[in-house]
Order: C-alpha cells, then structure tokens, then sequence
C-alpha cells in the first residue's frame, strides 16, 4: 500500500466462518494495526467467527457486527464478511462496549464515553474534535438508538459522531455487535477514532416532499409501532395511499413508498419495517402520535450517489476509505429498480467499506433510508 | 371511505352512515393532532420521537453554530497563517541581516587586522628612519607621512567600531560613574590642543553620578570636544551637566560655525562633513558622529543637537544617574617613564607577519638593541644561540599561526628563562575580550601599529620595573 497511509481493505466469500475470517485476515494484516472493523453477514455461524477474528488480530481494537448485506471492495455482496484495516501510524483508536442497552440511563452512556477518552488519553492521545470521530455500532432490533444517541451525544459533543444499526438478513430477528472475541446483542458499541488523515461525515439522502400527507394516529411510540393512520388500520391507509392491495407490502414497497417528517425545515425518512398480524406497521425509527407523515419522491439515486461522491471528492480530495452504513431499504430499491450494480460500482469505486443497515445515526440523530459515514482522505502531502 | 373520497365527492350524494364515519376520523384526527400540538407546546417530551425531533434541531442548532464558529476560525487560521509567514518573513529577513553583519564584521576585523599588519611595519620603518634623516625638509615630509599614516590608523580602527557596533558586538560594561573625573580628564587631554588654536575650552564642575558604560561615555565626549573646537573659528567650548529628573544632560557647547537645519539630520551619517570647517586639520573622518550615534543608540542615551548658523551648536547626551556609593576609584593612569637608555637589550619576538618583524629590527636597532625573532616559540628558541644569554624582554604577537595565542607563547617563554621575565603583547585585536584575557595574565598591551614613542616608554617601564624586583 506504500504511502497510502496503510489502510487495507478486503472481503471474503467462504461460507464457512472460520475459512472467511482468514482469508479477510490475510486481505487486512498489517505489521502495526490501529483498528480493524469487520462488517459479516448474519449466516455464518457466528461463535466460530467470532473466536477466530479474536485469534486472527490479538491485540488489536476490532470492531464489527452483523448485516443485512455487506458493501465490500467488489461492490454489495450478500452472506460475506468484509472489513478494513487501518495501520497504528494512522489512527488510534479505543472502543466500549455498552450492554443492556434497552435499559440505559444517561450517566451509563455518559461514563462510556468518558472511559473511551480515558483509554485514548492513557495512550497519550487527546481528544480533539478535528481529528477524532466516533463511530457507533448497536443493536438494529432494539428500539434505543434514540435515547442511547442522546445520552452519548450529552458527553461526546462536540466529538463528530455516525453510525450504523445491525443487520441480520432481513429476517429482522436478532442483530449483534461484535466486541472482545464475543457478538452481543442489545448492546451498542462506542469506538473513539483519532488520525492524521482528514475526514469528513457526511449523510446522504434522495428525496423530496409530496403534496400526499397523512396523520399518525394511534401509535406504541415504546415499540415504533403505528397502529392507525388517519383513523384507519395503519396498513390498511398506507396501502391505500399508495396505490397497493394490502397484501402487497413488502420491503419493496416499503423501499419504493418512504414517509418522511419534516422537522427543522427538512425531510426524514421513517422507514417501515415491517407488517404485524393486526394491521399495524413497525417502523425502524422513532415514532409519535399525531406526526404528520408526508410521502416521498425519489430523486435518481445512481445520480444522487454520484453526484454526492463528485462533490465530496472535489473538495476533500481521493479518498482512502469510505466507512459507509447503507440502509437497508435503499439496498432494496436498488435491487428493485436493478440498478444495484451500479450503485455497487459506485461504492467500490469510492472504496467504501460498510454494510446495510436497520437504520443510520448522525450526530444525536437516528434516521433511516440515508448513506452515512465518514470520507477518509489522503494525507497532504507536506 | 377515505378522506380523499370526501374531499372528491359532493356531501349531498353521500350516505348518512359514511358521513358520520368520516366525522368520526376526522375529529380523532383532530383531537390527535391537538394532543400532539399541545405535547410540543409542552416542555421536552421524553419519548424516543421527541429525542429525535430534538436530536434534529439540535443539530439544527450545532450545524449553524458550527458553520459560524468555522468561518471565524477559519478567518482567524488564515490571519493566523499570515501573521506567521509574516513572521517568518521578517525573523528570516533579520537573521539574514544579522548574518550579513556578523560577516561584515568579521570580514572589516579580518581585513582590519591585514591592512593593520603592513602599516605596522611602515611606521616602524619610518621610526627607524626618523633616526636617520637629518635634512629639515625630510623631516618634514616624514612627518607628513607619520600623519597620513595615523589617519589610516584612525580610519581604520573607527571603520571597525562602527561595524562592531553596527553588529551589537561591542560588550557594554554599566556601571555608577562619576562624571567629574571623566570630564577633568577630557579637559586635560583637550585643553592645549583648544589652546593652541585660541579656543577657551571649559568644563564646568559636576557632582553628579552616572549609570553608563565609562569607556563608550568618554568616547562620545570625545568625539564631541574635538568636533567643537574643530568647527569653532574663535571663542569658547563649554561642556557642563544639568540633572534632568532621573537623568543627566551632558552637554558641549561651542560658538562655532553652526549646523545648517536642513544638514542636521545627516551630520550623523557616515562620511558626512559639513565642509565648513574652518580648521582642516586632516584629522576629521566623517565617522565621529556616525560614532556617536551608534553609541547613543547603544546605550539608550538620548543625543539632541540644537544650532544657531554663525552663533554655534550644543549637541548633548542625555545619560541615566547612578548611585554615587557604587563609584568606582578612577584607576590610576599608567606610568609611562621617561625613555631610560635601551642600548644593549637583548628582545625575543613572536611573530609571524615577517614585515612586523622587519620593521621592529630596523626599530630597536637604531636604539641600540638586539632582536632575536620567531615565527613560534620553537622557531625562536631554535634561533638563539646556544650558551647566549636569555632576553631581557619578550614581545609577542597575540594570533600566532595554528591558533596558537601570544598569552601561551609568553607561558611557555617564561616556563623556560624564568617567571620574571617581562613582555608585553602586541596585537591589531582590539577587541575587549583580548584586553580582558591580557589583563587577567597581568601582561600589557600595545595596539599595532606600535608606536615607536609607546613601545620606547613600555620597554623602559618594563625593563626598569624588572630591575625593581
């Protein structure tokens, strides 16, 4: 890699867990590691894998969890691992692993964050906002990413922070984080990550407003669920609403037909993950009565997307990695619209690194439907 | 039945039952939405979506802030960046300079010390030969030569205090100074000189002390008194002290030519004379105010001058009082002795500039002594014959070749004939760290070109000095 900073990136097919942790490994050793993440489908067996990534980087912060489809060097694969590498003399970087996330208070979150600065600190490095971001990593079928974003976000600001929710195929059953040989589930982990290389966050979305609104109201906020939509059975209505039988919705449609809300001036997505037996819709993200829900308009996502990379590369330069959480949706309308390859090309043209995600968190905010990560650039050259 | 069919569909078409239905949404649609109005109105609601709607304006909030604080640290990087080059710039642009002086003055004080060396020899020559003329009009003209020789001296030697001051290369030694004795002495050494050309020079007493550097003080004085009756066709020189507060005014007045205003100015540049002196005595450089000046700046003095065209000038010096208990004893000025007969001295010399050599033999042969000389001490211990009798004098050059220094040469010399063995060093070195390392070796010293009359008295105090021991 030479001057490239030593930052490696790889991906591995196998099936087998143990056979795919090596062949990631031997894409991502490097003499001198400051952090690897690794992102793995939810197929393999994860004990196995999880033990062997332990075995493969002793000594090493490592950071990972499961998906619902991997975004690796060759574009969007599914039922593969992939990960980056990033070397010591480039980062520096520490992680906490915060179980019982379904329970958590705001001094819990607090403290998180301040053991992470603390470990960094003992390794002689201060936090800085301008050159240390944090990375996120949590339970994607919990429903707490909003109140453990608020109370990280309390402590960690003005630390820039994303991230991503845990995937696990589709099957919406049990997402995990992988931390310290181990996968976990209702948990979130917290990584501090300190370099030279310039970076930037960013949050990507393709949508617009529509005229077409609609009011929630009946609602679990506790459990995102929507029992009601303008009085009527919630699926019922946003079935109606968009032109489908009942018996159509699917992730597709979910994918196809966003609802956003409009707060502070600007659309966000509130995905719906799926439709309950009684008639209700659940949702990947937060959710009230009496919100105003407005359909979306799809901009051209392929444009979208390359636009965004053009504009971000303009002005930060090549990138040496893109850390990347997909949502999962926007995975499915690619597929749906089959332009997913494309998308794909786009991503491993741009060297992203990422998976796709139950949901997406920037700064305190945990939103749906968007690309959000963060755009490593080359070191300037002295 | 949905709220579109009853936005599309006439009221009057439609049944009782549906209408009453739809009533019902919209009044639970209603009744939600005032709920959800009055929650907001309400403080934070603690709910993950009320978490989010603050998360979003918070970021809101962030994003705002943000982009105000990075404008403004970006506008303070970039005056920042530019004070820095700035910066750089000028320490670049004065290290530079400072470089170029330091080499100026090492180059004036290399270059000084070569043209020192022939005009050493010349004028040891032409005191051995003032021995030998007998004609008035040879004389005469070797006078002349003397002089124009002194000049070059002067010239020289105020050439390299300038670059030495130029290059803040002149150490500055503060001190309680009486300035009585200062000035009385000032009177001493310019009263005949003010006589003789009708010039009433007076001082006027002073009590006051001052905190300066005594050496650069005189120097400053000097150069004053001689340009006051230098530009003085008749009348009087006046110098005298009034107390300004914390300070001490020293000034020197003259009822001399005066100073055009528009002159007044470059008076203190380099070269600069007014041409309106009414006495060429060949000895003004142009370089005795450029001096002053310099030294003033040195020591924070404040020099002001204030003329009248045909009535006179007053230029003063405006010099810190000291604390009298501090003073320091005058130190008693050195016995130059009436030249005792020389005849038969035997002088070892070290030096290694041949001409210097040449012109001392020439020198102390017409006085009757015996030269013996080497380029080192083995060279002219080599040259002494064998079973003679050891010197009675040494006299040294203090930059010997390799390094070697005249104060180690005069070690080793005494190491072997005796410790008593009297010598002096010569050297074109004025410098202060030379005088400071010769007094501390207790050996004394005469700046090259020797004069013939200074290295008379210095051998004969010696010699006289020896025989008291």
């Amino acid at each position: 890699m030479g001057r490239a900073g030593g930052i490696r990136r790889a991906y591995a097919t196998a099936h087998e867990a143990r056979a795919a942790v090596r062949e990631l490994h031997a894409g991502l050793a490097q003499p001198d590691l400051g952090l690897v993440a690794f992102f793995c489908s939810a197929a393999f067996d994860l004990d196995v894998l999880a033990s062997e990534i332990a075995a493969c980087f002793p000594d090493t912060t490592v950071i990972g969890c499961t998906t619902s489809g991997e975004i690796t060097p060759a574009g969007y694969l599914d039922g593969s691992i992939t990960g980056f590498s990033i070397a010591r003399a480039a980062c520096c970087a520490e992680s906490k692993l915060i179980e019982d996330i379904s329970h958590l208070h705001i001094p819990r979150g607090a403290s998180a964050v301040d053991s992470v600065i603390a470990a960094l600190a003992e390794r002689g490095e201060a936090v800085d906002p301008r050159d240390t971001f944090a990375l996120l990593l949590i339970d994607g079928m919990g429903t707490t990413e909003e109140v453990v974003l608020t109370a990280l976000h309390r402590r960690l600001d003005p630390i820039p922070l994303f991230g991503g929710s845990a995937g696990d195929d589709m099957r919406l059953e049990r997402t995990h984080v992988y931390h310290n040989g181990r996968f976990h589930s209702d948990a979130a982990l917290l990584t501090l990550v300190k370099t030279r290389l310039p970076f930037r966050l960013f949050k990507h979305q393709h949508f617009s407003g529509t005229d077409v609104r609609m009011v929630v109201t009946g609602a679990d906020p506790a459990r995102r669920i929507v029992t009601e939509i303008n009085a009527e059975p919630a699926a019922e209505e946003y079935a109606r609403i968009v032109g489908l039988r009942n018996g159509d919705l699917s992730s597709m449609a979910f994918a196809e037909y966003p609802v956003m809300v409009r707060v502070g001036g600007e659309y966000y997505v509130r995905s719906i993950q799926k439709v309950n037996e009684d008639g209700s819709l659940t949702f990947f993200c937060a959710i009230d009565e009496g919100v105003v829900l407005t359909l979306a308009r799809h901009e051209d996502m392929i444009a979208a997307l390359d636009r965004f990379f053009r504009d971000t590369r303009r002005e930060m330069g090549e990138p040496q990695l893109v850390i990347g959480f997909d949502c999962v949706l926007r995975a499915v309308e690619a597929q749906s619209r089959q332009v997913k390859h494309l998308a794909g090309r786009i991503m491993a043209d741009n060297k992203v690194i990422g998976f796709n995600t139950y949901g997406e968190q920037f700064a305190s905010m945990h939103v749906n439907h968007t690309f959000t990560g963060v755009f490593i650039g080359c070191e300037p050259e002295e | 039945m949905s709220l579109r069919a009853l936005a599309a569909d006439p009221i009057e078409d439609t049944p009782r039952a549906e209408l009453e239905a739809e009533l019902r949404k919209l009044r639970k649609i209603n009744r939600v939405l005032m709920d959800r109005v009055e929650r907001d109105v309400d403080a934070q609601g603690s709910n993950a979506y009320a978490l989010f709607r603050t998360a979003v304006t918070l970021e809101a909030k962030v994003s705002e802030r943000t982009a105000e604080l990075a404008k403004l640290t970006h506008q303070m990087l970039h005056e920042i960046s530019q004070r820095r080059l700035a910066e750089r710039a000028l320490l670049a642009a004065k290290a530079e300079a400072e470089g170029a002086n330091h080499s100026k003055t090492r180059f004036l004080a290399a270059a000084s010390h070569d043209l020192h060396q022939p005009l050493n020899a010349a004028r040891l020559f032409l005191g051995a030969l003032a021995d030998e003329i007998v004609t008035e009009r040879a004389r005469d003209l070797l006078g002349r030569v003397d002089a124009a020789l002194d000049t070059v001296d002067d010239l020289l030697s105020a050439l390299l205090d300038i670059s030495r001051l130029d290059a803040g290369a002149w150490p500055v030694n503060l001190a309680p100074v009486p300035v009585w004795p200062v000035l009385a002495r000032l009177l001493e050494e310019y009263g005949p000189q003010a006589q003789a050309v009708g010039i009433d020079l007076r001082v006027v007493p002073c009590s006051a002390v001052l905190h300066t550097d005594r050496g650069l003080l005189e120097r400053v004085l000097r150069n004053l008194i001689s340009n006051a009756i230098r530009y003085t066709a008749a009348g009087r020189v006046l110098v005298g002290c009034r107390r300004r507060g914390t300070h001490v005014r020293v000034e020197v007045w003259d009822t001399g030519v005066g100073i055009p205003t528009d002159r007044r100015g470059r008076i203190f540049e380099e070269f600069h004379r007014l041409g309106n002196a009414p006495r060429n005595d060949g000895k003004g450089l142009g370089l005795g105010l450029a001096i002053v000046d310099r030294i003033a700046r040195l020591l924070d003095l404040g020099l002001d001058v204030g003329s009248e065209i045909g009535r006179g000038s007053c230029f003063s010096v405006l010099v810190p009082r000291g604390e009298a208990g501090g003073a320091m004893e005058e130190p008693a000025p050195v016995d130059l002795a009436p030249p005792d007969s020389l005849a038969g001295r035997r002088v070892l010399m070290i030096e290694n500039d041949d001409s210097a050599v040449e012109g001392m033999r020439a020198l102390l042969e017409t006085w009757g002594c015996g030269l013996v000389a080497g380029a080192s001490v083995a060279a002219a211990l080599a040259r002494l014959a064998p079973g003679a009798a050891p010197p009675d004098v040494l006299i040294v050059d203090y930059h010997l070749d390799d390094g070697a220094l005249g104060v180690d040469a005069v070690g080793e010399l005494r190491a072997h004939f005796g410790a008593g063995l009297p010598a002096m060093v010569i050297s074109s070195d004025r410098s202060a760290e030379t005088r400071a390392r010769l007094k501390a070796e207790g050996l004394p010293f005469l700046p090259k070109p020797t004069s013939p009359a200074r290295l008379r008295a210095m051998m004969s105090y010696l010699l006289r000095q020896d025989a008291a021991v």
